[in-house]
């Protein structure tokens, strides 16, 4: 992986990396790293505010080898005993000061986790990424294993980007979430507020469950109802400032908090607002002018990783839909409780909706994808008799699209029966430009 | 005789959301060798960018240039130069019937909104899966 200086980092050579809220520790590439291999570095949590519960136990990242420590900052060693291998060099030091270098070296590690839920490919078999950036909570949500694994890692790099625009005042823009994109174990990011000191901090989580409703009041009815929206949604939240995990049931419509456990809110916390994360990262992405310097390229680096986030998830969606597909096939029990836990309650619009997005990951893999939903369309479940006339609609519709998406040139003589050798006279004004 | 001898015509073909297109020529164009025309499919207004170059006519393989089959080139854009003939005796300058047809082969790799809100882009092996599994549907 190459840092912002552009030289290529070797096994033993020591790394800065950072944590979402700035803190950066040193930090040393172990043997045996291969460029693109993961490898995971374990920061201490900040002392929280308030006394907490400790954390569920972390989905067991595997440990970095030791590394070598670097004298006179031990300041992140206290009240942690896994912490050994690191020293923070100055948490107090305002990360914009460094932002191109620190950025970088935390995309890193960010990128490794992005490989990794790629490479693992199925669904639920896929551990958290980088522990340092609190995407660790991916593998506390059960059956939400694969949503963790394919953003997960652009997560972190996406919540540094986010967190230094906190702090720096810009207001995240609303944009209305499908059903899509808030199923279960989708990450959110959100904005938590704090009643009392009006100050945001960010944090990402992974949706367990969401309410939905129509404008006209009705019930929502799928994800192609144009006037649903989403109530509200319980994420489970990973508090970058606490390191604590928590349940949060918050509202796109009212401030109202509905329930929570872990560590109390403020009560009259502010509106919160939910946020895809690849927004995020794109927006952090948006182009201030030309690339000239570090913070740009390293804004670059983060677009590239919400990218591979984005086609992390894909692949997942490509490997979960054949299991949901084959419901007696040659699946092992635990997959397809895992599947069905996951797409259970998918409408068929839905399914659908799936289908491009698994057709977007591409690979051979699809094949073996219309060959399930070939042996479906044979003998289609209650619930899916509509599946036929909707592939068929969208077919033609794609077709349609396809024969409009035609760009024609005809010469002045036009062709024609017994035209195609005869000679014409014109005289067309040069260079001209006809389309 | 190069783009800048004779003066020739520039047409963009241009279809949007394209990673690449699919050109063809109509096979009743006939594009003499001699005196010479020619279509040049170019990446950019002149023959610089030159992809492809189509004399002749379909029958004859289009001569030492490329014989009339479709040809496929990256983008959502191509240059068609027209190169006519030049009449020494008259000094007047012909052109002979040519029709050109791009069509999208490939599309951009949209976002994840966009890849939700278009088609999925499988029309015809899709129909024909139908066709095979579940015929009914087509009726």
């Amino acid at each position: 992986m190459p840092p912002s200086s552009g030289t290529t980092v070797i096994p033993g050579q020591q790394i800065i990396v950072a944590d979402p809220l700035g803190n950066q520790y040193r930090t040393t590439v172990p043997q045996g790293v291969l460029p693109g291999s993961t490898f995971h570095v374990r920061v201490p949590a900040p002392t929280p505010a308030v006394p907490t519960p400790p954390p569920p136990p972390p989905p067991v990242p595997p440990r970095a080898a030791p590394m070598n420590a670097v004298s006179g900052a031990a300041d992140g060693d206290e009240g942690d005993d896994d912490i050994g291998e690191f020293i923070p060099l100055n948490p107090d030091v305002r990360r914009d000061s460094v932002k191109g270098t620190l950025f970088s070296d935390e995309v890193l590690g960010a990128g490794a986790g992005v490989v990794s839920g790629a490479g693992a490919g199925g669904p639920g078999v896929v551990s958290g990424a980088s522990s340092s950036t609190g995407a660790g909570t991916g593998g506390a949500s059960g059956g939400a294993g694969w949503a963790a694994a394919g953003g997960g890692g652009a997560l972190g790099a996406m919540a540094h980007a986010t967190t230094r625009q906190l702090r720096e005042g810009a207001t995240p823009p609303g944009r209305r979430l499908s059903r899509l994109e808030v199923t279960r174990g989708a990450p959110l990011w959100v904005a938590l507020g704090d009643g009392q000191s009006g100050a945001q901090h960010g944090a990402l989580g992974l949706v367990v469950s969401s309410v939905w409703a129509r404008s006209s009041g009705d019930p929502a009815r799928s994800s192609g109802d144009p006037d649903e929206r989403l109530e509200s949604a319980t994420v489970l939240v990973r508090d970058p400032l606490t390191d604590e995990l928590r349940l949060v049931t918050t509202s796109e419509i009212t401030s109202e908090i509905t329930s929570e456990i872990g560590t109390s809110l403020a009560s009259h916390a502010p509106r919160r607002r939910l946020q895809l994360p690849d927004e995020v990262a794109m927006r952090a992405f948006q182009p201030e002018g030309a690339l000239v310097s570090a913070a740009s390229l390293a804004r670059l680096r983060a677009s590239m990783q919400a990218a591979l986030g984005t086609l992390a998830m894909r692949r997942a969606v490509l490997n979960a839909i054949p299991l949901l597909l084959t419901q007696g096939g040659a699946v092992s029990g635990a997959e397809r409780d895992a599947v069905s836990g996951m797409f259970g309650s998918l409408a068929l619009p839905d399914l659908h909706q799936l289908l491009k997005l698994a057709h977007a990951a591409g690979g051979a893999r699809f094949e073996a994808l219309l060959d399930g939903l070939r042996v479906l369309l044979r003998d289609l479940p209650l619930g899916m008799k509509r599946l036929p006339a909707l592939l068929c609609e969208d077919a033609l519709g794609h077709i349609h699209r396809s024969m409009a998406s035609v760009a024609e040139v005809q010469s002045h003589h036009p062709l024609g029966p017994g035209c195609t050798s005869r000679q014409v006279q014109y005289a067309p004004p040069s260079n001209s430009d006809d389309l | 005789m190069t783009s800048d001898d004779l003066p020739h015509q520039v047409h963009t073909l241009t279809v949007q959301g394209a990673a690449s297109l699919r050109i063809e020529l109509d096979a009743r164009c006939m594009l003499p060798t001699s005196p010479p025309a020619s279509l040049t499919i170019s990446r950019t207004r002149t023959a610089d960018g030159a992809l492809a170059k189509f004399q002749g006519k379909a029958a004859d393989g289009g001569a030492a240039s490329q014989p009339w089959l479709p040809i496929v080139v990256a983008g959502d854009t191509v240059f068609v130069l027209y190169e006519p003939q030049r009449d020494n005796s008259a000094g007047a300058r012909a052109c002979w019937g040519y029709r050109l047809r791009a069509v999208a082969e490939t599309w951009r790799a949209p976002s994840e909104d966009e890849t939700l809100k278009s088609h999925l882009p499988l029309g015809w092996p899709m129909l024909h899966l139908l066709l095979e599994a579940a015929p009914a549907a087509l009726t």
